[in-house]
């Protein structure tokens, strides 16, 4: 039996569809009810909802032995798993934002704030500049409305909100998108069931 | 804290039997202190697997560290050169900080170290003491081989500046085919090379077949050697008792700078990372200075003693005077999708993921 965790919300309910139209379905599946786990033995497959910036772990630590997640996540975390497959999904970048008209004081650290604080520093390391890091958990794009931070770096879909509250994107800093990921001692013993869910599901996007 | 010490006890059993084991082939104890000159770690920084190091000042003032590995240790101290092997085995524990600097762990390992001479005889020998180490923890385990030469080899093949390498390596670890499509394309990389890479990247399997495979795409003089050398470690662990488990991967990427010949991970199942890690670390030698060979390997008791019960997918619970027939043909249908079940009159101390009960000729689930 394969375990596949999936991400809580609309994005984990998409992929679930696409799992159950390649013949991974799940007869106990339902994302209204409050169950975090279902389990179908006829097609072999056991999911999990789990908390989107949770996956990575759950899959990692081999209590799923699949599990969807986006690039974000993985570039932040650098979990130790195999990743097989982007889905092309949750399409997205990462990227710096800041208040329209920013320009960069080079007399002072930056401030950033941001939910990324590994990518952040991997970027502007890579340009030297000198930051002090503001670690947020949500509602970033507020701490340079208030004057807390100077840009932020977070994900930006439309960009509506941000163009909503006044901010504009600096620079792209990556595309980011869904992958599908395995656990490398799961891939191990169970490679060939592993192999033909990928493929069957590669063929299927 | 009870469930802390039936682990350590554990680790402590497992280090016992693996010790025998190692004795049985000839290999002596060797013991050494917990503290070590911090300049020894700082200099070899990237041999380490966990480059966070618990330190402290000594009665000298000079900068130690609690030991966060043992082969380095045995390296710095050995005597042993080509015209004298050593054949070493220890049981010792090694100290690391945890990654988010919130605490240190306490890790037992197990290891065996051949330094001097290495020839063909003692690098078979060695996966021999791998699969027999292995075998000896769990029915069900792997032993992945891969070889620092070979993805050298092929690596060279591409043509890539020093800058890009790192990026690659994590694309070879994460068998990322995709991104590594895009990254040959963004470095100009030739078509027919890219599609050898991939054919590496992607190559999983047993040891013979895997090895047919590699054998056609390694067109380099480094990979041509390492096939030849796979070869004739293939040709000499042949008809072991545990010769089926030997699997070749080139996902294992360990330190290059480090390991330059065959690399090999161990996995046991329900344990959800590498046991078992090791390989060949001839440059090691020489950047200590010192004129030998190597060839060794780590198990980690720890990640062992922490072992669940064995799994099982579903238990099949029937009671006194069911159709044994009948209770026999569910859990075969069962089975025939795949997945593992345990027939039973109570419910047994195992893990599992459902309990379902057998009545009237059908299966119900009781819980999950």
């Amino acid at each position: 039996m394969i375990s596949i965790a999936l991400p809580k919300g609309r994005l984990g309910e998409k992929v679930y569809a696409l799992l159950a139209r390649v013949g991974y379905a799940c007869s106990e599946f339902s994302p209204e009810n409050r169950k975090l786990v279902f389990c179908d033995e006829r097609n072999g497959v056991r999911y999990f909802w789990v908390k989107p910036s949770d996956v990575a772990i759950y899959v990692a630590l081999g209590a799923a032995d699949l599990g969807v997640v986006g690039k974000d996540i993985l570039t932040e975390y650098n979990p130790d798993v195999y990743e097989l497959l982007d889905l092309n999904m949750g399409k997205c970048d990462m990227a710096v934002a800041a208040p329209k008209g920013f320009t960069d004081d080079m007399e002072r650290p930056l401030r950033v704030a941001t939910k990324f604080t590994h990518i952040a520093r991997d970027y502007y390391e890579r340009s030297n500049r000198e930051i002090q890091i503001i670690k947020l958990n949500g509602s970033i794009e507020l701490a340079p409305i208030l004057g807390m931070s100077d840009v932020i770096v977070d994900i930006v879909e439309t960009g509506t909100t941000l163009r909503e509250n006044n901010l504009e994107v600096v620079t792209k800093i990556m595309p980011i998108s869904t992958r599908l990921i395995a656990n490398k001692v799961a891939y191990r013993f169970e490679s060939d069931r592993i192999d033909r869910l990928t493929k069957r599901l590669e063929e299927a996007l | 804290m009870k469930e802390t010490t039936a682990a350590l006890s554990s680790a402590e059993r497992i280090a016992a039997k693996l010790g025998g084991l190692y004795r049985s082939y000839g290999y002596k104890r060797y013991a050494m202190s917990r503290f070590e000159e911090y300049s020894l770690y700082i200099d070899n920084r990237d041999f380490l697997v966990d480059r966070n190091i618990i330190t402290f000042s000594g009665a000298d003032g000079k900068l130690l560290a609690l030991r966060p590995d043992v082969t380095l240790s045995i390296v710095k101290n050995t005597n042993a050169d080509v015209e004298h092997t050593e054949k070493l085995y220890y049981n010792e524990s090694v100290y690391r900080l945890s990654s988010d600097n919130l605490g240190y762990s306490e890790i037992h390992q197990t290891g065996v170290e051949t330094i001097g001479n290495v020839d063909d005889c003692t690098m078979a020998e060695t996966v021999e003491l791998m699969l027999e180490s292995l075998a000896m923890l769990s029915e069900r385990f792997v032993l992945d081989l891969s070889h620092g030469g070979f993805i050298g080899g092929m690596v060279e093949t591409l043509g890539l500046d020093a800058q890009e390498l790192p990026k690659l390596y994590e694309l070879l670890r994460a068998k990322n085919l995709h991104e590594f499509r895009k990254f040959a394309q963004v470095n100009g990389v030739d078509e027919s090379r890219a599609a050898k890479f991939e054919a590496m990247l992607q190559l999983r399997g047993s040891l013979s077949q895997a090895l047919d495979t590699a054998d056609r795409i390694a067109d380099n003089p480094r990979a041509r050697q390492a096939i030849e050398q796979l070869r004739a470690l293939n040709g000499a662990l042949f008809g072991h008792r545990a010769y089926d488990k030997l699997e070749l991967d080139f996902s294992i990427v360990n330190h290059l700078d480090y390991y330059d010949g065959i690399l090999c991970n161990g996995f046991v199942q329900d344990v959800p990372k590498a046991v078992l890690v090791g390989g060949r670390y001839d440059k090691l030698l020489t950047k200590l200075g010192k004129r030998a060979q190597a060839i060794g390997f780590a198990l980690n008791a720890d990640a062992l003693a922490q072992q669940p019960a064995r799994k099982v997918d579903f238990v099949l619970l029937y009671e006194q005077g069911s159709d044994v027939r009948q209770v026999l043909a569910q859990a075969r249908k069962l089975r025939e999708t795949g997945v593992s079940v345990r027939i039973a009159r109570e419910m047994p101390n195992v893990r599992t993921s459902a309990v379902l009960r057998y009545c009237d000729g059908g299966v119900q689930e009781v819980r999950i």
